[in-house]
């Protein structure tokens, strides 16, 4: 065992110390809190006691003008008619029934049917074409090797692929030309299962479209891209050589962040969904600046 | 429910061995160390007690596999594994590259980067030491499919470790 052991688990004393420390720290915790509430409890009810008492004491006015001047109690059954059923009087404000809400017209209501359907009919009904929306920002055409890339509503959009896309939709828009990379790559990746089609992969998690991938992507095709796009843009800077290494669209609304990683042998186009904040928030071998305003 | 004097021994004991079996796992040192960490606090918690030493090293196993693999499906994970792939190839310093060519570090690397279930059922057999049997009893899946995990991870081995001679590679 110890032949092969990864450099890591060499010495694992420190390791040790450390969760034997913390789980100590976390069990005593708990125990002495339930002191100091009781404690708490019991000094705030005597301070509280203490108070009303005095109250009632100094100012005994109080009492007797609330003895000689009852609210009148609207809970209380009514003397007319000896009925013991509370009710409301006629100069009360009436009560809103439902019967009394602007009716829906008939034009509407026909309208509304129509366009919906029952919830369980979704499960079993044929893919829903999304609503015509304006598209934000187009990139590429989809004609060549390289991806087209859309903005709409917020959300990202690779080859027409955007996440929380279903396998069927997938399906319906690239086609059956698929492959499941499943046991070689993904598991470790908390994925489900990819689908391949060439160099463009789409991963899956709890049966949606999670991540967008896109490798082998031209340089050229990156730089017009990220200069095309009128939205947040960062990039991002590697340290030493101060050389721009990845550059981030995003958008702040839905929080979806689309990388375009532009050095290296594989450069590639990563959809992901993410907050901004929370991406960058362990890298720790490069700056991130923010392109425009 | 265990005394805290208990729990201490216990930990003593089985700290080292956890965090390991959680690396294997998670391939992080950090997130091995917090995963053995919420055991024992889940452990202490829990009011059952193991007076069989075999019964709580196999319920620490399992809880810690459990964990492990929660990790691996976390919103967390994903975030580290999205970064790793913004980084960038590191250039080697002259002390890397004299651990790396340490042929037992490399076959371990090696292990280590092969997908889950083919690196839980070698590292199991191989470094663990268990039979088929006690594999498929721990993870719940047939000997068939252990067996089969072995062989697929050895040939990804073959793979990685070309011109490499480890003995369990050439034991056809």
């Amino acid at each position: 065992m110890n032949k092969y052991m990864p450099n890591e688990l060499e010495n694992l004393e420190m390791s040790k110390k450390r969760i034997m420390g913390n789980v100590l720290t976390k069990i005593e915790q708990p125990i002495k809190r339930p002191i100091g509430n009781w404690k708490a409890g019991v000094m705030t009810a005597v301070f509280s006691g203490a108070i009303l008492f005095s109250i009632f004491l100094l100012f005994p006015e109080i009492n007797q003008q609330e003895a000689t001047d009852p609210k009148p109690n609207t809970t209380e059954p009514t003397m007319m008619g000896g009925s013991d059923i509370p009710h409301v009087s006629e100069t009360d404000e009436p009560v809103m029934s439902l019967k009394d809400f602007p009716k829906v017209p008939e034009t509407d209501k026909q309208i509304t049917t129509e366009n919906s359907k029952p919830i369980d009919s979704n499960i079993e009904a044929p893919l829903v074409e999304e609503p015509q929306t304006e598209v934000e920002w187009l990139f590429g055409n989809g004609s060549s090797t390289m991806p087209y890339i859309q903005e709409k509503n917020g959300k990202y959009y690779v080859n027409g692929i955007t996440l929380g896309d279903s396998k069927e939709q997938v399906i319906k828009k690239l086609g059956n030309n698929y492959e499941i990379i499943d046991d070689y790559c993904c598991s470790d990746y908390g994925v489900d299962f990819v689908m391949g089609y060439g160099e463009f992969e789409i991963s899956f998690y709890m049966e949606k479209v999670s991540e967008i991938f896109s490798s082998n992507i031209d340089e050229v095709y990156i730089k017009d891209a990220v200069s095309s796009y009128k939205g947040l843009k960062y990039t991002y800077l590697r340290k030493e050589v101060n050389e721009r290494k990845a550059s981030f669209l995003y958008n702040e609304k839905t929080n979806q962040v689309l990388v375009f990683k532009a050095d290296g042998n594989d450069p590639y186009v990563l959809y992901y969904n993410s907050h901004y904040e929370n991406l960058i928030s362990g890298i720790n071998d490069g700056v991130i600046i923010k392109d425009n305003k | 429910m265990y005394r805290i004097s208990e729990l201490e021994e216990i930990m003593d004991e089985h700290t080292v061995y956890l965090v390991r079996l959680a690396f294997y796992y998670t391939k992080d040192l950090h997130a091995a160390e917090d995963i053995v960490q919420d055991v024992f606090i889940k452990f202490f918690k829990q009011n059952e007690r193991y007076e069989e030493r075999g019964l709580l090293k196999a319920y620490l196993k399992k809880v810690t596999v459990n964990k492990s693999l929660d990790y691996l499906r976390s919103w967390n994970y994903r975030k580290v594994q999205f970064q790793n792939k913004l980084s960038f190839i590191k250039i080697e310093t002259q002390e890397d590259s004299l651990i790396l060519n340490d042929e037992n570090t490399l076959i371990g690397k090696a292990i280590l980067e092969l997908p889950l279930k083919q690196r839980e059922a070698l590292i199991y057999y191989y470094f663990e030491e268990w039979t088929i049997a006690e594999i498929s009893d721990f993870l719940l899946i047939p000997k068939s499919t252990v067996k089969t995990r072995l062989r697929k991870g050895k040939e990804l081995l073959r793979s990685k470790l070309e011109g490499i001679e480890w003995e369990v590679l050439l034991n056809e």
